[in-house]
C-alpha cells in the first residue's frame, strides 16, 4: 500500500494484475479482451471460419461485460443487447430503412435483405473489429495529470458516454414493453419506428396515435446512431 | 490440570526446531489471496489500465475516432433527459430545450404569469424541460402545452399562471432556426472542400432521402467522412437560392471542425422537419 500524490489524497493497491485506487480497478493486462495473433489468417468466408471468428468476437465482448458498469442492470441490458446483436439483428435492414426512406414502398418485395437467415450472412469482420477498438476505448483508462493530459483520453470519454446513452436507450426498450405496449420486438425486430418515418398510415386508431411520440425518440437516436456507424465504420 | 500428557499434546501446534527465520519466508509465501487478488473484491468500477497514449494507440491500436467533431458522435453523447410528450429519456440535443420566462407586459396579474418557449439551444440560467424535436408532434400535442413546464414549477406556487402561446409556439422557434441557419450560412465564405471530415450541402427536392454518409479518398490517400444533408426536405426557398447559386459547384461544403455548430443545427433542422 502506498499514498500516492493524484491530486487528492488516496490509497493504492498494486496486486500482480491491477493496481486499485479509491475509484477504480485498473486491470494491468489486455491479454484476454485483445484478438488473438492468428486472427488475421481466419477465413470468415467458409462456415466454420465464420463461427469461429463470430466466437471470437462474442467471447471478447462479452468478457468486458464487468467494464462496462458496476450496476447489475446495466451490466445485463450489456449482455442481451449483445446476445441480440448477434442473433436476432437484422442490420441490413435496419441500415437500408434508414437510408431508404421510401425504398420499402418503391420495391415489390417489402424486405429486400430481410429474407436470409442470421447463419448465412457474411460476418462483417472489419466492423466487427472497429466496434471491438469503440467499447475498448469506453472501458479504458489513462492516468492524466494537471500537466499530462491525452487527446485520445477525451475521445475514450465521448465513447463511454455513447455507450451509456446506448445501453439506456435499449434498457427503455425492454422495459417499455410493460407500460407503453412498444418494446423491444416492436422496435428492435420488426423497427417499426423506422418504417412510419417518413409515410405516415393515414388512418390511425387511438392506440397507434400514442405510438407516434415513443416511436419518434426511439427513431431519432437509431437513425442517430446508424449514421454514426456509418461515419465510424462500425456496427454498435 | 489434571490431563495425561498424552491427550493435550496432539493440541499443540507443531513447531519446526530449525528456529524462526522458517517460518517467517512460509508466512510470506502464504498470504492470503484477499490480498493478492484484490481486484476481485474491491468493489471499484473495473477498467481497462493504459500506461499513456503511446500503448494505447501504437501497441493496441486503439485508435482516436475524433468524435470531438462528429455530429453524430456529439449528438449521442450529450446527457439524457426526460422527455415531455413520450415521458421517456432521450439525449438533450435530439430534443427542443424549453424555457421558463416570467411574462413582462401592462397587464397587472403579468408577474404572477409564467411563459414556456422553445429555444435553440440549451442555456443554464433558465429552469428548462424538454420536449420532442419534431414539428408534427408537437402541433399534436400543444393542446396539453401546459404540462411541458418543469416539474419544479409544476409542483411550485399554484398562485402562479402558466401560459403556453399555442398559435406562436411552434413558428416562433421555426423563424428562429431558420433565421440562425441562413445567417450562419451566409457568413461561410466559400472555401475548396477540405479534405478531412466534411458536410456538403445540397438542396434538391427531388430526392427523398435527407442524408447521406460517404467515404471520400482525399488528395493524400486518406480515406475521411463525407455526411450529404439533402435540405429539399426543409422546403426553404432562401436556401435553394442560396445553396444553387452556383451551377458549377454541386452544393456547399462545411467543416467538420469549424463548423460544428451550424451542421448540428441542420441535422437537427432535418430531424425537426421530418415526422
Amino acid at each position: 500500500m502506498s499514498n500516492s500524490t493524484m491530486g487528492k489524497p488516496s490509497v493504492t493497491i498494486t496486486t500482480a494484475k491491477a493496481i486499485i485506487n479509491s475509484e477504480y480497478t485498473l486491470i494491468k493486462s489486455h491479454s484476454k479482451y485483445k484478438l488473438p495473433a492468428h486472427f488475421e489468417k481466419l477465413d470468415a468466408g467458409s462456415p466454420e471460419g465464420r463461427t469461429t471468428v463470430a466466437k471470437i468476437f462474442y467471447r471478447r465482448f462479452m468478457r468486458l461485460k464487468p467494464f462496462v458498469s458496476n450496476m447489475r442492470m446495466i451490466r445485463n441490458t450489456y449482455s442481451d443487447y449483445l446476445r441480440y446483436k448477434f442473433t436476432k439483428e437484422d442490420y441490413e435492414l435496419k441500415r437500408y430503412l434508414v437510408f431508404n426512406p421510401n425504398g420499402l414502398q418503391l420495391k415489390t418485395s417489402p424486405e429486400p435483405m430481410g429474407n436470409t437467415k442470421c447463419g448465412e450472412k457474411v460476418i462483417p469482420k472489419e466492423e466487427m473489429q472497429k466496434t471491438m477498438e469503440f467499447i475498448l476505448k469506453s472501458c479504458s483508462y489513462l492516468p492524466e495529470t494537471k500537466d499530462q493530459k491525452w487527446d485520445i483520453a477525451r475521445d475514450n470519454t465521448f465513447c463511454r458516454q455513447i455507450l451509456k446513452n446506448l445501453l439506456t436507450m435499449q434498457y427503455e426498450k425492454y422495459r417499455s414493453v410493460l407500460n407503453r405496449g412498444v418494446g423491444h420486438d416492436e422496435l428492435d425486430v420488426k423497427f417499426s419506428h423506422l418504417r412510419t418515418k417518413f409515410s405516415p398510415p393515414t388512418k390511425l386508431n387511438k392506440g397507434d396515435k400514442k405510438k407516434i411520440p415513443i416511436f419518434k425518440v426511439f427513431s431519432d437516436f437509431d437513425t442517430t446512431l446508424v449514421h454514426l456507424n456509418e461515419s465510424l465504420g462500425t456496427r454498435l | 490440570m489434571g490431563l495425561t500428557e498424552s491427550l493435550y499434546k496432539k493440541l499443540l501446534i507443531n513447531v519446526p526446531t530449525k528456529g524462526v527465520e522458517v517460518s517467517r519466508s512460509r508466512h510470506i509465501k502464504d498470504v492470503s489471496p484477499v490480498v493478492t487478488h484484490f481486484e476481485k473484491w474491491s468493489d471499484k468500477r473495473k477498467k481497462l489500465y493504459f500506461k499513456d497514449e503511446k500503448e494505447m494507440m501504437e501497441e493496441n491500436h486503439l485508435g482516436n475516432f475524433d468524435l470531438e467533431n462528429n455530429v453524430y458522435g456529439r449528438l449521442l453523447a450529450s446527457p439524457m433527459r426526460a422527455e415531455k410528450i413520450s415521458k421517456l429519456k432521450s439525449c438533450r440535443e435530439l430534443l427542443i430545450p424549453l424555457k421558463v420566462i416570467p411574462m413582462v407586459g401592462n397587464d397587472q396579474h403579468a408577474e404572477n404569469k409564467l411563459k414556456l418557449a422553445p429555444i435553440l439551444d440549451y442555456s443554464k440560467p433558465y429552469k428548462s424541460s424538454y420536449i420532442l424535436n419534431s414539428a408534427s408532434i408537437v402541433r399534436d400535442n400543444l393542446a396539453a402545452a401546459t404540462s411541458w413546464f418543469p416539474l419544479s414549477i409544476l409542483q411550485g406556487s399554484p398562485s402562479r399562471k402558466l401560459v403556453v402561446d399555442a398559435t406562436t409556439f411552434l413558428s416562433e422557434y421555426n423563424v428562429q432556426l431558420r433565421e440562425l441557419i441562413i445567417s450562419r450560412l451566409s457568413e461561410i465564405k466559400s472555401v475548396e472542400p477540405s479534405s478531412k471530415d466534411r458536410v456538403l450541402l445540397i438542396y434538391d427536392e427531388t430526392k427523398t432521402i435527407p442524408i447521406e454518409v460517404q467515404h471520400v479518398k482525399g488528395a493524400g490517400g486518406l480515406k475521411f467522412t463525407q455526411s450529404i444533408f439533402n435540405l429539399g426536405c426543409l422546403r426553404m426557398l432562401a436556401l435553394e437560392s442560396m445553396i444553387n447559386k452556383d451551377a458549377i459547384k454541386e452544393g456547399i461544403y462545411l467543416d467538420a471542425n469549424n463548423d460544428k455548430d451550424l451542421i448540428k443545427h441542420l441535422y437537427r433542422c432535418i430531424l425537426f422537419s421530418l415526422r
